[in-house]
């Protein structure tokens, strides 16, 4: 175990290892990308993507955002425990936020039943991410059981992936659910 | 659980949590959502910025980051919740 120094004491500090921030860049450009493109074909036909929106049930889309917030909420404070020594906490956190992130899955799965190119895209590759965060936070908690314990940056560097996944369906959710 | 109280990484997720579920208010509360509405899509995306960045700064920690790094993240977000305005503005 080598927790990290207190963030208090520290004048600047990257979560994680550098080459995890190039890929979340990386990564938040490419969903631009696919953003911009919605945005696009939205803008010359509006009337149809508010019929279509309509067909969306806005209740999963809040429920899964208020989940995904949670999980990062949870992820966040297993990075502080473990940093503060209490690597049994930092499990149980994980664990916690690992659980919403399999909610957001089932959620999704009752959810999808035919819908449009862009859902299914945006979301699809959302999903994606979510597993791949999920498998990132399996290999966290396999860690925490180890004697030594991971590291404090390398358990930044995955809490920083799975925000991403967050932070983009923040994104997701307000232009497929609630755009006008 | 007294120190989540003193965590401001539970106060974050609680503006979070009320963001949202202001957004999605906003959205459907209008005729259900069903008419074209420049206010309400500017709200959301409004929204949707300061919630990204309160996860950038707050969660990922990007507060505590080098300038580059703040940088980088903040002209992302301002040019894609701009792009999509943008598009969004020019089709109506």
């Amino acid at each position: 175990m080598t927790p990290a120094p207190p963030l208090a004491g520290r004048r600047e500090h990257i979560a994680g290892e550098r080459p995890m921030w190039f890929f979340v860049i990386g990564e938040l450009w490419i969903f631009t990308c696919y953003f911009a493109c919605y945005a696009y074909d939205r803008g010359q036909n509006h009337a149809l993507y508010l019929g279509a929106q309509q067909q969306l049930n806005q209740g999963f889309g809040v429920a899964n955002t208020i989940v995904l917030l949670t999980s990062s909420l949870l992820i966040a404070l297993s990075v502080q425990a473990l940093r503060e020594g209490r690597v049994a906490a930092a499990s149980k956190l994980l664990a916690s936020g690992g659980a919403c992130g399999v909610g957001f899955l089932i959620v999704k799965s009752v959810e999808w039943n035919g819908f449009f190119m862009y859902y299914y895209m945006l979301t699809g590759l959302h999903v994606l991410h979510v597993m791949l965060g999920l498998g990132i936070l399996v290999y966290l908690g396999r860690r925490l059981k180890m004697a030594e314990g991971p590291q404090a940056v390398s358990f930044e560097t995955g809490a920083t992936y799975w925000h991403m996944v967050d932070l983009l369906w923040i994104i997701i959710f307000a232009l497929l659910y609630l755009l006008r | 659980m007294a120190s989540l109280l003193r965590n401001t990484l539970v106060y974050v997720w609680l503006f979070l949590v009320a963001a949202t579920l202001f957004s999605w208010w906003a959205a459907t509360s209008s005729s259900g959502g069903s008419q074209i509405s420049v206010a309400v899509t500017a709200s959301v995306l409004l929204m949707s910025f300061v919630k990204v960045r309160l996860v950038l700064t707050h969660f990922m920690e990007v507060r505590f980051a080098p300038l580059w790094l703040r940088l980088n993240c903040d002209a992302w977000l301002v040019l894609v919740i701009a792009t999509v305005f943008g598009f969004y503005w020019s089709g109506l």
